[in-house]
């Protein structure tokens, strides 16, 4: 489904975009999280997803757990800011513009166009003088910083929502219907709530 | 034949000296498994072996006894047998002493095989062997039965055919037939010499001679196969009525595994398309943007609010700048076009602007992510309960196959595939036995056409010469030799009728208020005489049910010893170890009932459970017997784990 999308990215000025300054990050969580959470549901530091299955993880790369936690906190609209110890935190590892490229493997397909909506969400989300940005009076890398913070803030819930989940039932994501239940459930979506609408709305 | 008296000592769990005193009528050995039945009527058989052989075994020998004795000590394994026959009370008696060494091995000696006579006058002792006239071994294979498998056995075995040739007028013509076959033979050469001797036709008789061994050898030949083909179609009509009723369980067994196979395949295909990766579906199909609507629409309206607050921005300071200069260049007279500097460094508030167009653009598949994730949810749903309704008729498939299985008299499910297999196979072969036969018949008679066409000649040849008598004279012999070999057939066949009709008359009495068939006794081509249930359109019952089986088979032992006693004045009882239960209590009667041999029956009928768990008699249902009575069972305390504390106690109950 995702290849049906517009490419958002072949629209805008081939310049520096901001999207690509973002992308060259590496967003931080709390390494607490790392054994409870991101190893126990995903190959994180183990290295090629393709071993996935084997292993028994359901997911693979590291960020894939993160961008779980991201949308927990997102769609919870709640954040927690990171710890101020800086040896408490440490960086994923991989920076954002290669997340969710990896292709075929054990029946996974890449899905690069969910960067354009995180990004497109803490734009939202995150409150930025953009005119202040446009002018010049602040650095395109303080904007790029702020959003980045905001992520990492939606995750840093996301992961101890996760850590709790995990605390109850050891077993709780390996269900296969457990992540998307959560999320149901965040949104809240069922089909009488869903608005019939047939035609795109008006670009304005 | 009449048994007074059995005596056992010492012989397996028969511990010291035990004595049963029998009546000529019904005597009845009650105990429970284990108790001794089979060590009685293995007693009886010990001492009614005239071969000579396990005279001594030491596996007679009653453990208890032995473990009792001190060295040196020694005892008796004795078994007796006090019986009434042509008016003289005899006793047969067989025993052999062992000791217990120094060393504790047993040690064996003193064996005696004796018949004690007394015809009140005179008592005489002869070897044991003697006992062989009183009952001779052909005469034993149809008086002792330890079960239902030595009815069985004797089927199989030729001791139907002894038992008719020994005690059948057909011996009778034995010497007879014998002695043709020696004065034809003899005849014949007399003639070839006495044609030899004549030398005109001594080239054509010896043509014609030849001519006649040749036949005779062919027809030989022939008669040989005939015998062959034909138990080779009784063989495949066997296997192949033995089939009837598989060959059904065969076809539903075909059946119900065919429809295994495409509910197991169409299992396999609902079970492949179900899709239940949904965390591949969360991100490779960005379901995790179901929400992501209001996200979106705050995104836009934010952008929305920007671009027109950095347009508006822009606009004033475009309108303020054009203003003062133009002021400027009024005031300074010098009208030029002045370019303005940037108001904006950097466009990413375009780069935000064209990412909420596309944003906008893709919105309406946004919005139906729910509802792609509650289809494929309700679709994955249809599939599992398509799946459930797929394993409940595998479930009930796999049991019919059970039950089918469990009917079809314990044949695995590879036997029925291949019976299925086989029918074909075996009919085909039957049927080519039987075209083989047909054609062998027909060549017999053609054989024995030019025999009969050969002899003629010769003897024809030898008209008017001296060779004429001893050909006429040989011609006699052969007719004489033939009468005979007819003769010999029709009366074993005539005593196996006999059989047949007492047989069935046997069979009318104990199976009176049900279905019986008819026993038919039918000589194979071995010899062997074998007797069949039929129906009344003479096909073959293969498959009566337990009780109707035994009782055919009883019948027709009942049968034996009724001819032996009415044709040949053999009296002999019945010693039968079995169990009647397969019977009501009416046809049971009926069999202690359908003769008035004596008759000595070791059975566990007439035991219950008693309280404490243990075997007791069935009073009630025991006191409709007439007859004797004796109760065996195992003397109590015993312990189960050594043969040396147990031992058989007798009581006489009735």
């Amino acid at each position: 489904m995702a290849e049906n999308y517009k490419d958002i990215e072949e629209l805008v000025k081939k310049d520096e975009k901001l999207i690509d300054l973002w992308g060259r990050r590496n967003p931080r969580f709390e390494k607490r999280y790392e054994q409870s959470v991101i190893r126990v549901i995903s190959d994180y530091g183990v290295g090629a997803s393709g071993n996935m299955s084997a292993k028994g993880k359901i997911l693979g790369a590291g960020y894939e757990p993160y961008i779980m936690a991201f949308f927990i906190g997102l769609y919870s609209d709640k954040k927690i800011p990171l710890s101020e110890e800086s040896d408490e935190v440490k960086g994923l590892g991989q920076p954002l513009q290669y997340w969710g490229n990896l292709d075929s493997k054990k029946n996974r397909k890449a899905y690069p166009n969910l960067r354009s909506y995180i990004f497109i969400a803490l734009v939202a989300k995150t409150e930025i003088d953009w005119i202040a940005l446009d002018k010049g009076d602040i650095e395109p890398a303080t904007v790029v910083t702020a959003l980045v913070k905001t992520m990492e803030e939606y995750a840093n819930y996301g992961f101890s929502v996760m850590e709790e989940k995990l605390k109850e039932d050891k077993g709780y994501f390996f269900s296969n219907r457990a992540f998307l239940d959560m999320f149901l459930q965040l949104t809240d979506k069922t089909a009488k709530d869903i608005e019939q609408d047939d035609s795109p709305e008006s670009i304005d | 034949m009449v048994i007074q008296k059995v005596e056992i000592q010492n012989f397996r769990l028969f511990y010291r000296h035990n004595e049963f005193i029998f009546s000529n009528g019904l005597n009845l050995i009650i105990g429970s498994n284990g108790d001794g039945k089979t060590t009685f009527l293995d007693a009886l058989g010990w001492l009614f072996r005239t071969d000579g052989a396990c005279k001594t075994d030491t596996n007679f020998i009653s453990k208890k006894r032995w473990e009792e004795l001190l060295p040196n000590d020694s005892d008796e394994v004795r078994v007796a047998m006090t019986y009434e026959h042509g008016g003289e009370q005899k006793v047969l008696v067989k025993h052999f002493r062992f000791t217990k060494s120094i060393v504790g091995e047993i040690i064996t000696s003193d064996y005696v095989f004796s018949l004690i006579e007394d015809n009140g006058t005179e008592r005489t002792v002869k070897d044991g062997y003697y006992f062989d006239k009183d009952l001779p071994t052909e005469i034993r294979h149809f008086m002792m039965f330890e079960g239902e498998g030595d009815l069985y056995a004797l089927q199989s075995s030729n001791a139907m055919k002894i038992l008719i040739d020994s005690y059948s007028d057909v011996k009778e013509f034995d010497a007879y037939y014998n002695f043709m076959e020696y004065a034809t033979k003899n005849a014949d050469k007399a003639r070839d010499h006495a044609l030899r001797m004549d030398k005109q036709n001594a080239d054509k008789a010896r043509l014609l001679k030849k001519t006649i061994d040749t036949e005779e050898a062919l027809l030989a030949d022939v008669e040989r196969e005939i015998c062959v083909k034909e138990d080779e179609a009784l063989n495949f009509e066997s296997l192949l009525n033995n089939l009837f009723e598989d060959k059904e369980y065969s076809k539903f067994l075909v059946a119900v595994n065919r429809r295994i196979e495409n509910l197991v395949q169409k299992r396999s295909e609902c079970a492949a398309r179900i899709r239940e990766d949904y965390n591949f579906n969360l991100l490779s199909d960005i379901w995790i943007l179901l929400g992501f609507k209001d996200i979106a629409d705050e995104y836009s309206s934010k952008i929305t609010k920007i671009s027109r607050e950095r347009f508006n921005l822009e606009n004033d300071y475009l309108v303020d700048q054009g203003i003062n200069n133009a002021i400027k260049q009024v005031e300074s007279g010098v009208i030029r076009e002045t370019k303005l500097p940037a108001f904006y460094r950097h466009e990413y508030i375009d780069e935000l602007q064209k990412r909420k167009y596309i944003l906008n653009y893709n919105l309406f598949e946004i919005k139906q992510i729910p509802q792609k994730i509650k289809d494929t949810i309700s679709q994955n749903e249809r599939f599992h309960n398509e799946l459930k309704k797929i394993d409940a008729k595998l479930e009930l498939e796999y049991e019919q196959k059970k039950r089918l299985l469990a009917q079809a008299d314990g044949l695995s499910e590879e036997q029925l595939l291949a019976n299925y297999e086989n029918i074909l196979s075996w009919a085909e072969k039957k049927h080519q036995a039987e075209n083989r036969i047909d054609t062998l018949k027909r060549q017999r008679e053609q054989h024995k056409m030019s025999l009969e066409e050969a002899r003629f000649s010769l003897n024809k040849l030898s008209e008017g010469t001296v060779a004429a008598q001893y050909a006429k004279a040989a011609l006699l012999f052969h007719h004489i030799h033939d009468a005979f070999k007819n003769a010999k057939e029709e009366n074993k066949r005539h005593i196996i009728n006999i059989i047949e009709d007492k047989a069935n008359m046997f069979l009318q009495h104990l199976y009176a208020d049900d279905y019986t068939g008819v026993v038919r006794m039918i000589e194979k081509q071995n010899g062997q005489v074998e007797a069949f249930l039929m129906d009344s359109d003479n096909s073959r019952v293969f498959r009566p049910s337990y009780s109707l089986n035994k009782a055919y088979l009883l019948s027709v032992l009942l049968s034996v010893g009724e001819v032996l006693r009415e044709r040949n004045n053999i009296e002999m009882p019945i010693i039968i170890n079995d169990s009647f239960s397969c019977y009501d209590e009416n046809n049971e009667n009926k069999f202690f009932n359908a003769t008035n041999r004596q008759m000595i029956i070791l059975t566990s009928d007439y035991l219950t459970q008693g309280n404490d768990g243990r075997k007791v008699m069935d009073i009630d249902k025991f006191s409709t017997i007439s007859g004797t009575a004796y109760r065996i069972e195992k003397k109590r305390p015993f312990d189960n784990t050594k043969l040396e504390t147990m031992q058989t106690t007798i009581s006489k109950i009735k």
